[in-house]
């Protein structure tokens, strides 16, 4: 069978898996996007997504910062009904949402050779914060030597 | 011939994708983009049991088209689906 890489715009299809995880799907999708380097690599990683009950700190949550405007990021904050957001991959800037614009969470991250990772494990959770220990300019540093070795582009 | 069970057609902005339902699961790396004529045939036959012939006269309902066209496009069609492994017979 003929396989073709379709492109659907982010909103349309972001929408689609919105509306399929509130009726209790879960959903696969492709990941797109450098921002959340080293643990989710875009055009590579695929994501499987339920829903986001229970939301802490630490979960990666697909959420709708701004009117069609999605993000796939790790939740550093849940307070009061909002949530905040930030890509593991960028070393400033967040993105705060009410927890009901969150459409799902990561429950698996799918890589290209078959394998998962489940990014609640404990020892997932230790890589992050090991990650999260490091100072932001040699995060910065690390990803761009990361990128230029794995020959990662946008 | 038949569509086979756990295929789900959604319309995905303009255009209509079947994804393989599991259980719960949708998987939208594994997908099937169907065009505005083809969804209108899934969906007419969706559940049921039909026949090249029965997608036939649903073309010729449908479009202005002669019946050896309509007719050659719903063997196209269903040869396609049999391909994939959407319909069985």
């Amino acid at each position: 069978m003929k396989t073709t890489r379709i492109s659907i715009p982010n909103e349309i299809m972001l929408g689609s898996v919105r509306d399929l995880i509130k009726e209790g799907h879960s959903v696969v999708i492709m990941t797109k996007g450098l921002s959340m380097l080293p643990f989710i690599e875009g055009k590579k990683d695929s994501v499987l997504l339920v829903k986001p009950e229970d939301l802490k700190r630490g979960d990666i949550a697909l959420a709708e910062v701004a009117p069609d405007k999605y993000v796939l990021h790790r939740v550093l904050e849940v307070n009061d009904g909002k949530v905040i957001l930030k890509g593991d991959g960028n070393y400033r800037g967040q993105e705060i949402c009410p927890l009901k614009k969150v459409a799902g969470k990561v429950k698996e991250v799918q890589h290209m050779d078959g394998s998962a990772t489940d990014p609640q494990s404990p020892m997932q959770m230790r890589r992050w914060q090991r990650w999260m220990g490091i100072p932001a300019i040699v995060r910065r540093y690390y990803l761009a030597f990361y990128r230029r070795i794995k020959r990662i582009t946008p | 011939m038949k569509i086979i069970e756990g295929f789900v057609l959604r319309p995905l902005g303009d255009e209509f994708i079947i994804t393989g339902e599991g259980p719960a699961q949708v998987n939208f790396n594994k997908m099937i983009s169907l065009n505005s004529t083809a969804a209108y045939l899934w969906r007419s036959v969706e559940g049921r049991e039909f026949s090249v012939e029965d997608l036939t006269a649903l073309l010729l309902e449908e479009y202005d088209v002669d019946e050896a066209t309509a007719s050659k496009d719903a063997l196209a069609i269903v040869n396609k689906w049999i391909e994939i492994g959407l319909v069985e017979e």
